[in-house]
């Protein structure tokens, strides 16, 4: 009887969190899109949806198994129910400090919030040798390294950009050639992300050099279909002033691909956020024991993802609508780097199975752009809120958590 | 959970942009104003003036509001001294526009010999022309930015500022010309209005000056 309470429990509280990441979170991930008018709202939450869904499901795995028995040690936690009350308490405390700072308007990350939460949780429960430290630490420094690598690979990507097209003598003929290559170049990073221990839950799994050929001919497909688009437009007229706007409007064509991008990454990592302790209270509930089943079943992936795209459905477009009337200064070729460089720093921790904050690492990337002088003004203040997800958040969930297994441990167990 | 969206600063440019609208609109009214004095017609001169007066004072309100918008916490493609040191120079020329109504309005009854008439608008013309090349290159800010400061769209500046400092040297050498002239007339002037006429085309001269040092400042930040 007892654990079934702690089974929906975390089933509410996942669900809780999974619907606060689609309706904040996602709009965040689509915020320069939509702020560069490459995407409408409707085409942004459709895109959003859809491939949010998807990375959830296809690469969500690794970060969920993570937060669900790479932050506690199973050696030390090796009760079934104590186990589950610890992932269920902290599901509950990072669902409520997300409320209370949702409510007063904080700044607050949902990655930071559960694994606090989770460490707090397993501290109390199993004090100090309760959690993998150096799994932590390891954590901890992919947080501080996420929005750096970001900013380097958003500042390369951009100076790269302006240098070879923008800057170019006749940029907009410079833009025809290059798109197809960098539509390519997209297609290919996700698709190997996708055939590279990607589809496990779909037990397809391909060895390296068939991943590459795989990847490399979708990048090729789609750079001859763009390819044969660009061609069937002829470039218009040239008018002095009208040359930097054609330019714009082909680098808007490929920020709708990055636009999928940044949700397939998202998802892949965000899901984790949600479900991870639900992965681990489920399956300690059915097997009766902790250490439990390798993998994260894919209808716990796609009910996390589901949870994420109801959420956005439902609270996500207003959010994402005010974005899109408030945000200024950012064209599609500053879009297009900022995206490709958060989503494939995204992607990778993803892979390597590391929570980290999207939008943090996006913050990182626009400002790598912005550091190639491609922004009129940052306000470096955003920086500030991110330091606050750190000293707050991170201990603020940390220590309700624990007070919450405490509690949960002293009065139920 | 809270969105990027404070990340996005308000554009530097378009607001240096509007300020220099503004100063425009003042430098538009100088002419007019010239043209009335010189003629003699006190009505159209006084209400000319105070328009200019009033003018002045918006681009100065414009001037503290691009300033109050930079704070410190913003970063920027370029330097923030850059900037506001780009913003005085526009206001500069707003400035001149009132100095050289409030130099006309010193004295009642000033005139100037008819043969000089010419030679004054001419000079005033041609610091136009500089002021409008300076408008043009901040125009191209927005431009530049596109294309990160470098590029064809950078040697287009260039050579918008290699421009005005073309026309500097030409109202120079308009002012050196007229002040000459107005020397040689010394005896009907009277010394008393000469000084006055000569500070006016000094003013004249520091229009284009100011344009002149809006282009300077431009390829400062270009070449870093």
């Amino acid at each position: 009887m007892l654990p079934l309470i702690f089974v929906l429990g975390g089933l509410a509280f996942g669900l809780y969190m999974a619907l606060n990441i689609g309706a904040n979170d996602v709009a965040n991930a689509m915020a320069t899109s939509v702020g560069s008018k490459a995407l409408t709202l409707r085409q942004a939450v459709l895109a959003a949806a859809v491939f949010e869904f998807l990375g959830a499901v296809l690469v969500g795995g690794n970060v969920t198994k993570t937060v669900k028995k790479g932050i506690v040690d199973l050696e030390q936690l090796t009760d079934p129910a104590m186990f589950m009350a610890v992932m269920c308490c902290a599901l509950l405390a990072a669902a409520l400090w997300l409320h209370l700072a949702t409510w007063r308007g904080w700044p607050v990350s949902t990655t930071h919030s559960i694994v606090g939460a989770v460490a707090g949780g397993g501290i109390a429960a199993a004090g100090l040798v309760g959690v993998h430290w150096n799994k932590l630490a390891f954590i901890g420094v992919s947080w501080v390294l996420s929005p750096i690598i970001g900013a380097s690979i958003g500042y390369v990507l951009f100076r790269i950009l302006s240098k070879r097209i923008i800057n170019s003598p006749r940029p907009r003929v410079m833009v025809r050639r290059a798109t197809p290559a960098l539509a390519a170049l997209v297609v290919f990073v996700l698709v190997l992300s996708l055939v590279y221990k990607g589809l496990k839950n779909l037990n397809l799994d391909f060895p390296p050099a068939q991943a590459l050929l795989l990847a490399g001919g979708a990048a090729v497909a789609v750079g001859i279909v763009s390819l044969i688009l660009i061609r069937r437009r002829p470039l218009p007229p040239v008018e002095p002033d009208t040359r930097f706007p054609y330019v714009e409007l082909q680098f808007s064509w490929l920020q709708v691909i990055t636009a999928c991008y940044v949700a397939f990454a998202h998802g892949a990592n965000d899901v984790a956020n949600a479900i991870g302790p639900l992965a681990g209270i489920l399956s300690t509930w059915r097997t009766g024991e902790v250490s439990g089943q390798v993998d994260v079943p894919i209808v716990l992936l796609a009910f996390g993802g589901a949870g994420i795209v109801v959420g956005l459905a439902l609270w996500g477009t207003k959010v994402m609508e005010t974005v899109g009337k408030r945000i200024t200064e950012l064209t599609p070729s500053r879009g297009f780097s900022a995206e490709f460089a958060a989503a494939t720093t995204v992607l990778v921790c993803s892979k390597l199975g590391l929570p980290i904050s999207t939008t943090h690492t996006l913050v990182g990337s626009v400002i790598g752009v912005g550091l190639a002088r491609g922004m009129a003004a940052l306000d470096m203040r955003v920086v500030r809120d991110i330091l606050s997800a750190w000293v707050v958040t991170l201990p603020a969930s940390f220590a309700l958590s624990a007070i919450l297994t405490l509690v949960v441990i002293g009065t139920l167990l | 959970m809270r969105s990027i969206l404070p990340l996005f600063g308000r554009s530097p440019f378009q607001a240096l942009q509007g300020h220099m609208d503004k100063v425009q609109d003042t430098l538009d009214q100088v002419r007019p104003f010239l043209t009335a004095f010189l003629s003699g017609e006190e009505q159209p001169a006084r209400s000319i003036r105070k328009r200019i007066l009033k003018l002045e004072h918006e681009a100065d309100l414009v001037k503290n509001d691009v300033r109050d918008h930079l704070p410190k916490s913003y970063f920027l493609p370029v330097d923030r001294r850059d900037l506001l040191s780009l913003l005085h120079q526009q206001d500069q020329i707003a400035d001149i526009c009132e100095d050289i109504v409030i130099v006309a309005s010193l004295k009642d009854d000033m005139s100037l010999p008819p043969e000089l008439h010419e030679g004054i608008l001419g000079a005033l013309d041609l610091a136009r022309a500089a002021c409008a090349t300076a408008r043009e290159i901040i125009g191209q800010l927005d431009e530049l930015l596109e294309a990160s400061f470098g590029g064809p769209e950078a040697d287009r500046v260039i050579s918008l500022i290699e421009k005005v400092s073309l026309e500097e040297h030409e109202v120079d050498k308009k002012v050196y010309a007229i002040s000459r002239q107005l020397y040689k007339n010394e005896q009907a002037i009277g010394s008393v209005e000469l000084g006055l006429w000569q500070k006016l085309f000094q003013l004249i001269g520091k229009l284009a000056n100011a344009a002149e040092s809006i282009g300077d400042q431009v390829r400062l930040m270009l070449s870093r």
